[in-house]
């Protein structure tokens, strides 16, 4: 009898040894933000609104040769005898054209990194002066009818008609024929 | 009531008497029953009692009985038990049986051990002495050949060098390598944590020597016991334990020779400048240069004729070489036991230099294994290892090639040391050849001297279980065990210039980095076993949970005001530069485990089972991060049946099949969660940097874990009283979610996101073919096995073809992963008229000319109207571009195969090893790099002196031409190469002293002495030194496998070893 009882028990406790685990598998990446982490006070967003121009600097840094020398360099008069790849007649900046591929990708990205932004801030709760979240504007009215008047096209610069524009050189160059109006772009 | 006590008193004092005169000692001798030769060590119990003995060096023995009842019991291992009742004998001498059969017959599993005649799963095991044959560092490259169905390959011959293991074929574009286990502890897949790949092996941490065996779970069934990690198969390794006996000592050493094989030959100074000439002149003559143009190509004074470089012919290579490395192994081990407890305690010194100038790799290991009972039921063991493992070496890490290439490649009249002491102010006395020919060359033989750095791994491999019997046959076993590694790995730059070295770096740099991973696990199982008549059931139910975490801290500065060691040792004390590094990761799995084995009469069997997996990178929602991993094989034991009665001469016949699944959550961690990176920093206005956060995943909840759906059929069969055996098995594994980066439309701003899409097929067959006799004195054990693999990405997402695709490899569908994708080439122009009739390349602006390449147009885009995703149109379209290549070679081969021959006579034995693989192909990096065609830059192989020089005069190898125009050096079929070969990768002859000479010296149980060679030769068709190359860092993936850098080629090795038994 004694005996029957000492293995009962010890079954029993083996059970104990079987117990679920679920909550230990509940890990996260180390040494990186993520969503609950991040975008939270007006720091995160200060610093995350760099994000955005540092894919600019991509492209006019240019440290593989696919941004502005591709883009910009390649296709002026500053280039000699262009060998192999960059052989290019018709630099269609087009995004199925692979050789300016990259140039959509990071522009691309940086608006990801705008939008990101601009998602996650109405979102942000540890703001200490949530007016901030309007900045440059100083509230959040001022910076609606800031969109309206863009949305209204009030804030493009003035520009003659096209027809007019390209008059001066459809008949090639004439020095004569310049105006002092000289369009600004 | 006297006489009654009379009585008792008379029985007590007679039986008294008759016990007493029955109380005796009985001796006698063992001898083995083949050979008649004296057996030390059997060990003699009484039967039911505890009391026993062994025999000693002479087979001899001695015991105490307490009466002619008493039975005694003979057992040793390899041998049958046998149990004589005592009787009247006072002299009993035996001779026992050899149990040929009973070695070997325990095959280890998942979670347990199984009768080797029993099992219906696919698992192939290799013992201790073969793995001990190869003097290698790490255990897994002595798999190689040894096995059906698995396929090693070593990156190279750095020692510790990582090495792939491929079971059954390729399941996964990604991480393929197998699951590791030691002594029950999950280890991972033995590729290091480095996000960049593996420069070391971390089994080569491990003894070698401490190993029993290792086996390899092939497939689903066997391996479904490790649910979601075992997608590619599950090496065990498991290590040597205590046996009973008196203990014995055994004592391992071997010293060993290794030289290089035949390297690749280079061009002489006459051949370079012939050549360089002959480039300029070319290019001159295309372009239609004028000598008075600037533009026009002549040699530099330096290496005109006349000039002062073209006498010298400087010798790179055998300077980098380190001939006659030596490499030594020293293990002394000893195990011992009673019937209560068992020990085996190990300790041993490895140290092995490389054929290469600085790369020293230098182990010492201590082991401690135990199993101790308490009463009849219980019983606790534990297993302990450390090690500690040192690289010394200079500039090359894991596999790298970069001294050894780069010696090759140095101009021939480029100087090693600064002969004349022209250099002023030289510190170290090589010579930079600053500006020599207009060139300048890092001097990576000097920097590989004066450059320290040291890899160092601490670690610590061990575990303590407690076993009980609750009822009988039910019993309970929980584990606990950790496996720590501490790592460092330091290095220093003393400042060099131009001058010195040919490279620029003034700035003395020190590193140091620190990392720390552990990982834990803990298992829980019930085991039942029970026979009820002529049935058999084995259950088995368990958990396990396992919790990994790693940091790493590493710091470097530059600038030190001394350059002696004891000074630069402290990081801090550079004056500038300060760069921090480091990372931290964790993760867990969690398991439940069960299986059911049942049989009927031993020869209907069938097991099943199935594991619950969790694992932490994966989502929580939906239960993605958990799956269920089912397996079932079944075997019939024809020759158990009664109509097989007659037929005698197939001692066994078991025909076996099984299906299951596996899953492979080696992917990528955590895709669902946003995950936010700090780095790259934002540089603003040149000097300050501030950390600008970006989102760097578009997240997918639903990325799960590959699962591998595999199923195999086959049959053992053993014929002769067991003297020939065969093993056939045809396999076929399919992968239906391997996890794949789709592309997604740039405007998400991210070009992908991992999903679970594709789809891989691998099949093949398996053979393995065994002969064992023996003809008198003479014993003959022959076994050769043979692996057939058909690997085929069979789909992506629909309407995508392609996976990736590089500069030299493609992973599309249709094809096997990771293939050599290049240019076609068919021959040579031999005239300008027939150049300036081919075709238009786009690589090509200025046309062809004669002695060009000429490139064959296979191919074009895929036209307008194509269904969406076709990339090409699949008919030439008159253009030569990127389009027109295509298959030229794959890494994965058709077949794989190992013979073993061994031969004992009289106390000499012999064995032979002979490895090979057919039907692979190489990209001979190193040969495109050194046969570019253009001169004045980097040495050329002496092969480029067969150039093309007129009509006729080659169809092979285009003209020596400046820049070359026609871009002939484009990745094509020109570098790409058959690598199969045949390799004798072991060769060892031993004797082993006769027993009777031992006893002179009454302490000595063993003494074998023996040669070996290894790596003898290779027939094979490559052209490299070693056919057996794996691209540097990229063992975990097939993707792009197969590039030979100029990577180390493996040594030939000459040892002499001795082994010892007290």
């Amino acid at each position: 009898m004694k005996i029957r009882n000492i293995k009962s028990i010890l079954l029993f406790l083996c059970m104990f040894l079987f117990v679920e685990c679920d909550d230990e598998l509940d890990l996260g990446p180390l040494g990186e933000l993520n969503s609950n982490t991040f975008y939270k006070t007006e720091k995160d967003f200060d610093a995350a609104s760099l994000s955005t121009y540092s894919t600019l600097l991509n492209l006019y840094f240019d440290q593989n040769g696919l941004g502005m020398l591709r883009g910009l360099e390649l296709i002026s008069d500053d280039v000699r005898n262009p060998q192999g790849n960059n052989n290019n007649e018709e630099f269609q900046w087009l995004p199925n054209n692979d050789d300016y591929g990259y140039i959509w990708e990071q522009c691309y990205r940086g608006i990801m990194r705008a939008n990101v932004i601009l998602n996650q801030l109405p979102e942000a709760d540890e703001f200490a002066d949530e007016s901030n979240k309007a900045r440059p504007f100083c509230c959040d009215r001022c910076k609606l009818i800031d969109l309206g008047a863009w949305a209204s096209e009030s804030y493009q610069i003035p520009v003659q008609p096209s027809d007019e524009a390209y008059e001066d050189y459809s008949s090639g160059y004439d020095a004569s024929g310049l105006s002092t109006n000289a369009t600004k772009h | 009531m006297l006489k009654n006590l009379l009585l008792t008193i008379l029985a007590t004092v007679s039986l008294a008497i008759a016990s007493f005169a029955q109380e005796r000692t009985i001796s006698g001798n063992v001898t083995d029953g083949d050979n008649g030769e004296a057996i030390p060590g059997v060990s003699v119990v009484v039967k039911g009692t505890t009391r026993g003995t062994v025999t000693n060096v002479s087979g001899d023995y001695s015991i105490e009985i307490a009466s002619d009842q008493e039975t005694l019991v003979y057992s040793s291992v390899g041998y049958i038990s046998q149990e004589i009742l005592v009787g009247s004998q006072s002299v009993i001498n035996l001779a026992m049986p050899s149990d040929v059969i009973a070695l070997g017959e325990v095959v280890v599993t998942a979670y347990g051990e199984k009768s080797k005649k029993l099992m219906t799963e696919s698992i192939g095991e290799v013992d201790s002495d073969l793995i001990t044959k190869l003097p290698v560092a790490s255990a897994d490259q002595a798999l190689a050949g040894r096995l059906s169905g698995v396929q090693v390959t070593s990156a190279d011959a750095t020692p510790g060098s990582p090495t792939a293991i491929r079971i059954r074929g390729v399941g996964t574009t990604g991480n393929t390598q197998p699951l590791f286990v030691i002594d029950g502890i999950p280890v991972g897949k033995n590729d290091g944590d480095n996000p960049n790949g593996p420069t070391f092996n971390p089994l080569a941490t491990i003894n070698p020597n401490d190993i029993e065996s290792i086996s390899v779970l092939k497939d689903a069934s066997a391996s479904a016991l490790y649910g979601v990690r075992a997608a590619n198969g599950v090496i065990l390794i498991t290590t040597k334990r205590g046996r009973q006996g008196k203990p014995s000592i055994s004592f391992d050493a071997y010293y060993g020779v290794q030289n290089m094989p035949d390297l690749w030959e280079m061009a002489t100074t006459d051949q370079y400048l012939e050549l360089t000439q002959e480039g300029y002149d070319n290019y001159n003559t295309q372009l239609g240069i004028d000598p008075s143009d600037p533009a026009y190509l002549v040699l530099h004074p330096d290496i005109a004729p006349g000039g002062f470089y073209t006498n010298i012919q400087e010798d790179w290579v055998s300077n980098a070489v380190n001939e006659s490395a030596p490499i030594q192994s020293y293990n002394l081990g000893v195990n011992g036991g009673n019937e209560n407890a068992n020990y085996f305690i190990s300790g041993s010194y490895f140290n092995q230099e490389a054929v290469i100038q600085r790369y020293d790799l230098e182990r010492f290991t201590f082991r401690a294994n135990g199993d101790y009972k308490i009463g009849g039921r219980a019983k606790f063991g534990n297993t302990f290892s450390l090690s500690y493992t040192e690289i010394n070496r200079g500039v090359n890490a894991g596999g790298d090639g970069r001294l050894l290439r780069n010696a090759h490649t140095m101009p021939p009249f480029f100087e090693i040391y600064d002969y004349r002491n022209e250099i002023p102010g030289n510190r170290y006395g090589f010579n930079g050849n600053e500006d020599v020919a207009g060139l300048t060359i890092g001097n990576q033989n000097g920097i590989n001297q004066i450059v320290q750095n040291i890899d160092r791994v601490t670690r610590l491999l061990g575990g303590l279980y407690f076993e009980l019997e609750l009822i009988d046959g039910l019993k309970f076993k929980t584990q606990a065990s950790i496996d720590m590694d501490i790592t460092r790995g330091d290095g220093w730059t003393p400042g060099y210039t131009i001058a010195e070295l040919g490279l620029d770096r003034q700035n003395q740099q020190r590193s140091d980095g620190r990392g720390e991973a552990y990982t834990q696990v803990f298992t829980n199982t019930l085991n039942y076993r029970r026979s009820f008549g002529e049935h058999n059931i084995d259950v088995l139910a368990g958990m396990e949970y396992q919790k990994l975490r790693g940091t790493s801290l590493s710091g470097r500065t530059e600038n030190f005001l001394s350059g002696d060691p004891a000074f630069y040792a402290l990081v801090k004390n550079g004056q500038d530069g300060l760069f921090l590094g480091g990372g931290a990761s964790e993760s867990a799995f969690v398991g439940y485990i069960g299986r059911v084995s049942y049989d009927y009469m031993n020869k209907y069997l069938v097991t099943a089972s199935v594991r619950h997996d969790g694992t932490s990178n994966f989502s929580p929602d939906d239960n993605r991060r958990w799956g269920t991993f089912p397996s079932v094989s079944a075997a019939w034991r024809i020759s158990e049946e009664d109509f097989f009665n007659g037929v005698s001469i197939i001692s066994e016949l078991k025909v076996r099949a099984s299906w299951g699944q596996l899953g492979n959550s080696d992917t990528q961690p955590f895709p669902h969660v946003f995950r936010v990176s700090p780095t790259p920093d934002y540089g603003l206005n040149g000097d300050v940097t501030v950390q600008a956060p970006a989102p760097v995943n578009f997240v997918n909840e639903e990325v799960t874990w590959e699962t591998v759906t595999t199923m195999d059929v086959g049959f053992d069969m053993a014929l002769m009283d067991d003297r020939i055996n065969i093993l056939f098995a045809y396999y076929n594994r399919k992968t239906e979610d391997f996890l794949y980066n789709l592309p997604i439309p740039a405007v998400t701003g991210f070009t992908t996101t991992p999903t679970n899409l594709g789809e891989v097929s691998n099949r093949g067959i398996e053979l393995e073919l065994g002969y064992r006799n023996n003809f008198g004195a003479l014993s003959v054990d022959v076994s050769a096995n043979l692996t057939t693999v058909s690997n085929e990405l069979v789909a992506l997402a629909p309407n995508i073809e392609e996976f990736t695709q590089d500069e030299f490899y493609r992973t599309a569908v249709g094809q096997p992963i990771g293939y050599m994708y290049g240019y076609e080439t068919a021959g040579i122009y031999q005239t300008d008229a027939e150049a300036a009739n081919g075709l238009p390349d786009a690589s090509s602006p200025n046309g062809a000319r004669a002695g060009d390449v000429i490139f064959v147009d296979n191919n074009g885009p895929a036209v307008e109207n194509s269904p969406p995703g076709q990339q090409f149109s699949g008919q030439p379209d008159g253009e030569i571009d990127f389009n027109d290549r295509t298959y030229l070679g794959k890494t994965i081969p058709d077949a794989y195969y190992g013979l073993n021959i061994a031969l004992g006579y009289k106390g000499f034995d012999f064995s032979a090893f002979f490895q090979g693989v057919a039907g692979v192909q190489l990209y001979n990096d190193f040969r495109r790099g050194a046969e570019t065609m253009q001169g004045g830059g980097r040495n050329l192989m002496a092969t480029a002196m067969n150039r093309w020089t007129g009509q006729g005069t080659s169809n092979t190898m285009p003209r020596m031409v400046q820049t070359d125009p026609n871009q002939n050096n484009r990745f094509s079929d020109l570098y790409v190469e058959d690598a199969g070969y045949l390799k004798l990768k072991n060769l060892q002859i031993g004797y082993t002293l006769p027993t009777s000479l031992l006893e002179a010296t009454r302490s000595l149980t063993k003494l074998r002495v023996y040669v070996a060679a290894t790596n003898l030769f290779a027939i094979t068709d490559y052209s490299g030194p070693d056919p057996e190359v794996y691209s540097y860092r990229e063992i975990r993936s097939q993707t792009s496998a197969g590039t030979d850098g100029g990577n180390m080629p493996i040594p030939r090795t000459f040892q002499l070893g001795l082994q010892l038994g007290f």
